[in-house]
């Protein structure tokens, strides 16, 4: 079995978030326990799927779409603060967004080809909401909240950061890999996106410790 | 078509890079922010502590000068009182008579020093004086001291009184007070007027004496004219002012200007 370097970092991202899990719990961001096993499953079975006789990868990411995305959006509404009418806009747009990936999945870029609209809409729906997470929790009026010592400001920043980047990436994935667009020798796509998961898991791990060291919100 | 390719490469790249930009742009912008805020909720935090240390050591001052002014006035005016009633009942122990003149005199006395007693009561409750108005309370020590036959206070009131602030009222009438202890205790004064006149905004209390004067810029720097300085930090306390005019000779004008909130 193969395992790249980057999958160490999500690996290490899982393991911190096992250890950390009743802190999790305590800052309601205890989904991403099972996120995290999602992403560990997909990539690995994404990295070795010659090992099981496929001819390519994409219906697993396609699948990790489709299990992820409503994990993304219960986080994101969590450290939002909804408020009850602020709730039920939130679930609505949250449903839409689900049907349409469901729809593209099943109806118009299905399962042989990756589904770059479907990544595309959930990667600005979490911009979005990252952005918006940020906006709240600057403009609260809680107390002291020191940033580098707050979990949610490192998780929003960062998926902030991800959906920005993954945006121009993943949606071109398939332009990027059929024209060879390369930088260094290496494939755009692989030259990029493995540093990207390797940031974005360290800091996830670092929020995760840093839920553990404040008790309670 | 090698051109092309290193075209979208650099597109890609550049796009990327724009996006970053933008995104920890937007990151910064929400950190100093936060940071600001932060700063300015630790300036507010330390302003109201020394705030509160301020308004703390005033009222440790005004104790401590209340404690000085009740040793002062039960030695000068009740035990002087007392003392005349002890000696007038010592003449009738001697006399072994009873007489009914004599008798009268301990009474008035007694009753003096009653009187004397319950007045420096009113001044020094507090309580008392958030009851009353500001008026009441400065006309109700006027009275007190013209009792007392030391001097002659006059008082003049201009306007109607506004709804003072409780911390304000006692401030102002403890500055009144003070300003008068002094001209009783410095000035050599035989006459001093109160004026107060209530402005839209603020109010203006006018504390004027006819007696040895003195230059407030040398009295202020001395270690003796700390009672001067506790009247203008007071005022300044409240968000007021105090300014006291005097010259040598010529009498002393303490002038208080304070808001209503």
């Amino acid at each position: 079995m193969h395992i790249a370097w980057y999958e160490y970092f999500q690996l290490a991202g899982l393991g911190t978030a096992l250890y950390c899990r009743k802190s999790l719990h305590a800052f309601s961001l205890g989904a991403f326990l099972p996120l995290l096993i999602v992403v560990n499953i997909t990539e690995l079975t994404a990295m070795n799927f010659r090992t099981f006789g496929w001819t390519s990868n994409y219906l697993i990411y396609n699948l990790y779409l489709l299990v992820s995305t409503p994990f993304f959006f219960y986080l994101a509404g969590k450290m939002l603060f909804l408020t009850r009418k602020e709730s039920v806009i939130y679930t609505v747009v949250c449903i839409l967004c689900m049907l349409l990936v469901f729809i593209n999945f099943l109806f118009f870029q299905g399962s042989t080809r990756f589904d770059t609209y479907s990544l595309g809409l959930i990667e600005i729906m979490i911009i979005i909401f990252s952005g918006l997470c940020l906006v709240r929790l600057t403009l609260n009026d809680q107390g002291e909240l020191n940033f580098m010592r707050e979990p949610y400001f490192w998780i929003n920043s960062l998926n902030l950061l991800f959906g920005l980047i993954t945006l121009v990436v993943l949606g071109l994935q398939s332009y990027i890999l059929i024209n060879h667009i390369e930088i260094a020798h290496k494939s755009l796509y692989y030259a990029i996106l493995p540093a990207v998961n390797a940031v974005v898991y360290a800091g996830y791990s670092y929020a995760f410790i840093l839920c553990r060291t404040q008790k309670t919100r | 078509m090698q051109d092309a390719k290193d075209q979208v490469v650099f597109t890609i790249i550049a796009v990327i890079i724009i996006l970053i930009f933008l995104g920890v742009l937007f990151l910064v912008m929400l950190f100093y922010y936060n940071n600001k805020k932060r700063q300015m909720r630790k300036e507010k935090q330390l302003m109201r502590a020394t705030f509160d240390k301020q308004l703390l050591e005033s009222k440790l001052e005004i104790q401590e000068q209340t404690f000085d002014m009740i040793s002062q006035e039960i030695h000068d005016h009740v035990g002087q009182i007392l003392s005349l009633a002890k000696i007038q009942l010592g003449i009738m122990e001697q006399k072994q008579v009873m007489d009914g003149e004599l008798m009268g005199n301990v009474k008035e006395s007694i009753s003096q020093a009653m009187t004397e007693l319950r007045d420096i009561a009113k001044s020094l409750s507090s309580e008392r004086l958030q009851h009353l108005s500001l008026e009441e309370s400065i006309s109700q020590e006027i009275r007190r001291i013209n009792r007392s036959g030391f001097i002659k206070v006059g008082s003049d009131v201009q306007g109607t009184e506004k709804n003072i602030p409780d911390q304000h009222k006692l401030i102002a009438f403890r500055i009144v007070q003070e300003g008068l202890q002094n001209i009783i205790k410095h000035a050599g004064a035989t006459e001093v007027f109160v004026s107060i006149r209530y402005l839209e905004e603020d109010m203006f209390i006018s504390i004027q004496d006819n007696g040895v004067g003195f230059n407030p810029e040398t009295e202020l720097k001395k270690q003796e004219g700390l009672g001067l300085q506790h009247i203008l930090r007071r005022a300044a306390l409240v968000g007021g002012k105090a300014e006291i005019m005097s010259k040598p000779g010529e009498g002393t004008t303490l002038q208080i200007q304070m808001g209503y909130v």
